[in-house]
């Protein structure tokens, strides 16, 4: 009985692990080096998470134009961003607006 | 018209301190004249923390201290890698006086005036900066580590420039609005 409950404890933890460490369907990692996103065009699909990694020694934002996302992307750790809906979000960075993006979200 | 030359010649070199620049700096030169621009930078945006109310002008404001002490940062670990004493000349006493006049202007300001004079300032500032590195301080930089900095720099201050516009552009388009 014991070792059932303590299955049961450890399979949640695996669980939660995995979705804090690993986004379920990582699809796209965007690099800033440089003050570029790099590809500057991606393609992901719904459900899908982008993740951006600043190379850079400041910090940037990744933000759309229209509203629907705004993510700090600092030095020391990888920033994420779940696609909900279809369609070209342009983003830039509201810090640096010299530099620009676009996530292609499909079906 | 031969009298209007050097009045002419007196007017650029006080506006425009690139034009000071006429000889070819060497890299300790660039590096102090990059080194105190930043610094001049940081010495405006610490008198917006102080004097302004304005979310979007503070937080402009903290964006430049951290960049640009980031940038000088860098710079300084190149210097002392390089092993290159930084050395003051002409230029950087040209951006420094300047920034003196600059300074004492602002603080002489307070709400939503201050944010608008901050902003514009801020826009020719980087403007006049941006200008500088890119036609004099990076064709003249001959360590390839210090130019790369540079470059890098450079983007990193025509981000703030855009940013500053943006900035600029709102506080004057609501400064109109409020006139109405
Ligand atoms: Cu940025």
């Amino acid at each position: 009985m014991r070792s059932i409950a303590l299955h049961a404890a450890l399979w949640w933890l695996l669980l939660l692990a995995g979705a804090t460490f690993a986004p379920a369907g990582e699809a796209a990692s965007v690099v800033i080096a440089d003050l570029e996103f790099k590809p500057s065009t991606v393609t992901v699909r719904v459900g899908d998470t982008v993740t951006w990694i600043n190379r850079d020694f400041v910090e940037h934002t990744a933000t759309s134009r229209n509203g629907v996302f705004d993510v700090a992307t600092p030095k020391t750790r990888p920033a994420h961003w779940r696609a909900q809906k279809v369609g070209d979000f342009s983003y830039y960075c509201r810090l640096h607006p010299n530099m620009t993006g676009v996530i292609r979200v499909t079906r | 018209m031969k009298i209007i030359a050097p009045i002419v010649a007196g007017f650029i070199f006080a506006t425009n301190f690139s034009a000071r620049a006429a000889d070819t700096p060497t890299d300790p030169q660039i590096a102090h004249i990059a080194y105190t621009a930043g610094l001049v930078d940081i010495g405006y945006a610490e008198i917006a923390l102080q004097r302004s109310k304005n979310k979007a002008v503070r937080e402009f404001a903290m964006e430049m201290v951290k960049d640009h002490k980031a940038v000088n940062d860098k710079a300084l670990a190149l210097v002392k890698k390089l092993g290159v004493t930084p050395e003051d000349n002409a230029t950087s006493q040209t951006i420094a006086s300047q920034a003196a006049t600059k300074r004492a202007e602002l603080r002489r300001l307070s709400g939503p005036a201050f944010d608008r004079a901050y902003a514009e300032n801020e826009v020719a500032y980087h403007s006049l900066v941006n200008a500088a590195v890119d036609t004099q301080l990076i064709p003249s930089a001959s360590n390839g580590e210090l130019k790369d900095l540079l470059k890098v720099g450079l983007k990193i201050f025509q981000g703030h420039q855009q940013h500053a516009e943006h900035m600029a552009e709102r506080l004057s388009r609501k400064h109109a609005a409020s006139k109405e």
